[in-house]
This record gives structure tokens, sequence and C-alpha cells, in this order.
């Protein structure tokens, strides 16, 4: 077999990393081999996976796998090259609009849409699930703002948890910056454009330039546990995140149980009749136990540099039961804080005098990691919620 | 080859780290090494307390060279970090000339003689490299991290008034992070990267007997074993090196020289007030729990 030249070899050890989740890039190739001939001697190779680990780790997550993904390429050793992605090699907009395929439902052609008609359309059984979706939201009318969210499951008035919702997006949407932009009212002294139009009048008069804060756009980004122990409350909740999605800015939403499941395009979905069938079929088979961390780590591994920043807010609702460790669940939420600020969780089940100590073991856990934790029984809660948000 | 800050490989880096008394590992030596020689940024990324401040401040010191410390926090922008005219300066120009009968040209008001250097400024228009300290970079916006890929890839700075100016000397730029939010890519692939971890009870040990040696041999060996241990519970904020250099003076202070005696069981659990630095943290560790800590440490 022929050997490799150092350039090739090097190469293929970006593209190793590149298969194995790193965002190498093949000029850091050139980056490496420069590096390793900076050493006066030939390397030894620990020495050299130093060098390269300086110059290809970019994170700590990256920093802890190198050692492993170094032996496998060099020394053909454990880890296996993970089999490329249909997403790999797309750019992170592409890969965010491209929807893997998830609990059987085809991906083909549309990234996971359903088509109108033929072998991918939803069979009977879904129809009538659809059609019973629609029905329970189309046959919402007017309820009490005082009810409990088990009345509104029943007689749900849509518009006037979606409206409720929009406030609660439109409270977020807008962060003061603390950069400063010019504005002929604002209150600090532009200095520089101050001096640039006295130099016309030579100091006299003294025209003043003044500049105001700027205000940043926040996105918004919603996490919705649809686990069994959920159940009673998912038609509240997705009324809920299709209001924040309308007003929300770049919003996005997922679904989570055991695993994630990406549904932003559907709750933005026009039609409801649409957005019910599409809900309905790429939700199938959720509804089990609940893996509140491990959904949270996937996110944020997969999702969390497209949808996170740092003006950003993260809801999460769920009523916190959580197949696993409490511990875990804090480590997610404190992964996921490098990513964003403001993290929202949303309960359906705590009351509002166990806000500060709730009953389950993971939100105790859970929440001096979180920025607001909100019970949300009623439209009343909702609209309590709204000044707990200005305040963040 | 002539080399860049003079080190010849990465034990040399080591070396001359620890002429600052600051102790490194190899792979932060060889970080160091690489950052020298291939003038890369070097971003140190850590928990808040793990010494990487300390890796610039030891470096300039080593290298006899100024260091230059931009601290960054939220709202910082290019005028505080880079240059600002001297506008009272400037203004008083243009009343002068105006009382001289003479117009104030815009050219004759925004000249050097009229400019503040800012960190970033005054680390590229130096004759001797210094080394350059972007502080805890993650506390900037993110548009201040844009602005700051325009200086880190070609050190040089546009003023508009001036025209460019390009670096006399490419500093020795770090980079430190506590990875309270995630940094751009584009800035991560312009830099080398370490992630700074706490260190080993060994490393940790010389550390505390090069910063402080006047302290007992055997106490430092349990404070540090002590330490560690305290590092594995579910702390909000675990002690970083300058809380063990700090806790360890504090039980010289108090005349503990084991941390196993239980005749001074109290003094022992107040001193923890230099380790753990939230109420929660202190609700964490009861006095049990700190006799069991010190039990375990004086029989490592």
């Amino acid at each position: 077999m022929q050997a490799l030249r150092p350039s090739e070899a090097m190469r293929g050890f970006v593209q190793h990393l590149r298969l194995n989740g790193a965002h190498a890039v093949m000029a850091d190739a050139e980056l490496g081999l420069a590096a390793l001939r900076a050493c006066p001697q030939p390397p030894s190779y620990d020495q050299a996976k130093d060098v390269m680990r300086a110059v290809f780790a970019t994170d700590r997550q990256s920093w802890d796998s190198f050692g492993n993904l170094c032996d496998a390429y060099w020394l053909h050793r454990g880890v296996k090259h993970a089999l490329p992605d249909a997403s790999a090699g797309l750019s992170p907009a592409a890969s965010q609009l491209w929807q893997p395929k998830i609990d059987g439902v085809g991906d083909e052609g549309d990234g996971g849409l359903i088509a109108d008609s033929g072998a991918d359309a939803p069979g009977d059984e879904q129809r009538q699930t659809a059609e019973r979706n629609i029905k329970t939201i189309g046959s919402l009318k007017g309820f009490g703002s005082k009810l409990n969210i088990d009345d509104i499951n029943n007689q749900l008035n849509r518009q006037q948890v979606i409206d409720q919702a929009r406030r609660v997006a439109l409270a977020l949407r807008f962060s003061p910056s603390r950069r400063y932009r010019p504005d002929r009212r604002g209150r600090k002294v532009d200095f520089r454009r101050t001096i640039r139009r006295s130099l016309a009048t030579g100091g006299e008069p003294l025209a003043v330039a003044r500049r105001d804060r700027g205000r940043s756009r926040v996105r918004i980004t919603t996490l919705l546990d649809v686990s069994n122990s959920m159940k009673n409350y998912i038609n509240f909740f997705l009324l809920f995140t299709k209001g924040l999605s309308a007003a929300g800015w770049r919003p996005e939403t997922f679904l989570f149980h055991t695993r994630l499941l990406r549904v932003t395009e559907t709750m933005l979905e026009r039609s409801q009749a649409r957005a019910a069938q599409r809900l309905a079929l790429q939700a199938r088979q959720l509804g089990g136990g609940t893996k509140i961390a491990s959904s949270l780590l996937g996110f944020k591994r997969r999702y969390g540099r497209i949808c996170l920043g740092r003006r950003s807010a993260l809801f999460i609702i769920s009523d916190g039961y959580d197949a696993e460790e409490p511990r875990e669940l804090v480590e997610a939420l404190t992964a996921l804080r490098t990513y964003t600020q403001r993290i929202i969780w949303l309960s359906p089940t705590i009351a509002r005098a166990d806000v500060r100590k709730p009953r389950t073991r993971s939100l105790r856990a859970a929440v001096r990691k979180l920025d607001l934790l909100s019970p949300i029984a009623s439209i009343q809660d909702l609209e309590d919620l709204l000044p707990q948000l200005e305040r963040l | 080859m002539a080399r860049r800050a003079g080190l010849k490989d990465a034990q040399a880096a080591r070396r001359l780290l620890a002429k600052a008394d600051y102790v490194a590992n190899t792979d932060l030596a060889m970080a160091v090494f690489l950052a020298c020689e291939l003038r890369r940024p070097l971003l140190l990324e850590g928990e808040a307390g793990v010494g990487k401040t300390a890796v610039a401040q030891a470096l300039a010191a080593a290298l006899g060279t100024k260091l230059i410390r931009m601290q960054c926090y939220e709202g910082l922008d290019a005028q505080a970090a880079l240059y600002e005219w001297n506008y009272q300066k400037q203004l008083l120009a243009i009343r002068l000339s105006e009382a001289g009968g003479k117009q104030a040209a815009m050219a004759s008001v925004f000249t050097e003689e009229y400019l503040f250097e800012r960190p970033l400024l005054q680390a590229i228009r130096q004759e001797r490299p210094p080394v350059l300290l972007i502080d805890e970079i993650d506390r900037a916006d993110e548009e201040f991290e844009a602005f700051l890929l325009e200086i880190l890839a070609d050190f040089q700075v546009t003023v508009p008034e001036l025209g460019t100016l390009a670096a006399k000397s490419i500093p020795h730029c770090v980079l430190t992070s506590n990875a309270t939010r995630q940094l751009s890519d584009a800035l991560r692939r312009r830099c080398l990267y370490h992630y700074l971890d706490y260190p080993d009870p060994d490393v940790e040990q010389a550390i505390v007997e090069r910063r402080n040696p006047q302290a007992d041999a055997e106490l430092v060996a349990q404070a540090v074993t002590f330490v560690g241990l305290l590092r594995k519970e579910d702390l909000e904020k675990k002690p970083g090196i300058a809380e063990t250099l700090d806790w360890i003076a504090a039980l010289t202070r108090v005349g503990l020289a084991k941390l196993d005696d239980r005749a001074k069981l109290d003094h022992l659990q107040a001193s923890l007030a230099c380790l753990l630095k939230t109420a929660g943290d202190r609700q964490a560790i009861p006095v049990a729990k700190t006799q069991l800590l010190a039990e375990m440490a004086a029989s490592a």
C-alpha cells in the first residue's frame, strides 16, 4: 500500500473530524501541518496529538473527544468513523430545514412534509385522528379566564389562548441593547457627531447630537413535553406555542418525550387542517416516558448553535416528571445556559405556592438553573406571566 | 530559523512560564509555544479561577514585555476598545482657531494628536510585541466579537479620518472565556484552543508551594486533596486555585496544622468561607461532611 503524503493524510484527518461532528475546515489542515513543522524535532505521537488538539479543538466537547478521534484515525484504534448523515455537508440553514426520519415518518422529497395524495398521504386512521384534532380545536368557544386547564381542554377557546401567547411573545420580543445608536431625542450626548456638526459653525452655536439605546430582537424557542403525563395539557400548549410562533422572531418549536422532534414548520402552517394533519403524523408514537435531560442535551447538541444565542429565550413546557436522575437535568440546563440567557419553565401541574420548592425531584433540583418557573393552569396564569417576563 | 519569543519548543515555553511562577502542564505549554510560533491568538476556556488570566500575566512577565489588558463586558464597543477622539481638546482647538480668525479644518482636529488609544490600538502600535489579554470575551456582545475578527485576522485598524493603521508588531494575543455563552465558530477558527481544567493534585500542590512557600508541606498536601474532593461535590461554584491559595493562607493564620484535628473542626468549618461562595454551597457542606472529607484528605 502506498503511503499517504503528509498533506493528504492531514486532509483525510480533517475529513475524519468532520464526519465525527467537528467543525474543522480544509484550511485547518494547512495550519495543522504548519504547527507540526513548528516543532524543532519530529514530535512524538503524544506531542503531535497535543499540537493537533490545540489547532483543531474548538470547545470543551471537541477537546475531550479529540484523543479518541485522533487515535482512531492515526492508530486505527477504537472509535469507528460515524456514518455521514444526510445533513452532513449542508449549510446550517439547510440542515435546519432538513428534518430527518423520525418515528417512521417519511422524509422523501420535502423533508418530512406530508404529501397531499399517494403513498405518503396519511391513512384513514391518521386522517381520523387529524380530523378529531381539528374538531377539538375548531369547537373551542368562550371560556372564562379563571378556568382550570382541564376545563380549557374540554372547551378550548382557541383564539384566546393564541392571543395570550402572542402577548407573551411580544413581551419578550425586544430586549434593551447596551449599544447606543444615534437618536435625536435620546439622552446620551454623541460627542463625535456634535464635533463634526460644530466644525461648520466654529463651535457656536453648538448643536448637541444625542444617542439612545438600541433594542435587539429576541428569538423564542419552545420545547414542549408530550409524554403521557402531559397528555391532558398538550392541546392547550400546542395552541400556546402556535401563538408564540406567530408573533415571535425566527421562532423554533420542538416536541420531546424520550426523543426530540422539530415541528417549527408545522407550527407556522397557516392552514389549521394541514397543521393538524402534519402534527398527527409527525407525533406518532409520541407520548411514552420522559427523558427531559437527554432531550435537552440532544437539542443543545443539534440545534443549540442555530436556535439559541445571547438574545434568545428558551421556553421549556413540562410537568417535570423525568425518568432520568435530577443531576442529569441540572447538567443539561447548565450546558444550555452557555447558549441562552433566559430559560423559562412553564409547568401545568405545580401550584403557585410551590414555585420555589417544586414537588418533583427533577424540577426541585433544576429550579436554581432557571430564570423563571411559572405555573400555567389557566388563562389568568398566562396574563400573570407577562409582567414576570418583562422583568427578565 | 529565528524563533518568535525565543521559544525553542514546548518545554521552553513551560520553563518560561515557570520563571513567572506559573506551573503549566505539557499540553498548555504546547499551546503557548504554538501560539507564539504561529502568531495565532490563544483562546483559553475554563471555569472561573483555574488560572486563565494568569497565563497571559505570566507570559508578559516572563517575556519582559507589556501586558495590555482589555476586560470585556456587555455593551463594550469599538470606541472603548479601539480608539476615541479627545473631544474636549478638539472643541478647544476649534474655538481657538475661531478666536484667531481662522476656520478650523476637519483634517486639523482629526489627527493623531487628538486620538486616545484604547487597548486594541495600543497593542498593535507597540514597537515590541506586547501580550494582549482580551479577558472574558464571552461577556462581550456578539457584534463586538465580529468586530474583533478583523483585528485578530489582519492586525490593522481603520480609522475613517486617518486611514488604515497597520501593526508595528504582532502582539501575543490571549483570549479567555468562562464559557458562559457559546463563542462564534469564526472566532474559534482564528484561535488556537486550550481547555484549562482544574489542575491535578500534584500540579496544584506545586502551584501552592510556589505561591506560598511558607506553608507547611503536609498541610498543603491535605488541603489540595480536600479541595479536589470538594470539587467532586455538586456545588454551584467549585473552588478554583485562587480559593485554594486563600484557604491555605487562612488555615495557616488560624493555626491549623492538620485537617483531621477534631479539636479545631469549628475553625475548619468556618474557614470554608474561603472556598464556598454561595449560601447553597455552604448548606451543601455541613460539619459532618467537612469532617468526613478532612479525614479522607488526611488519610490519602
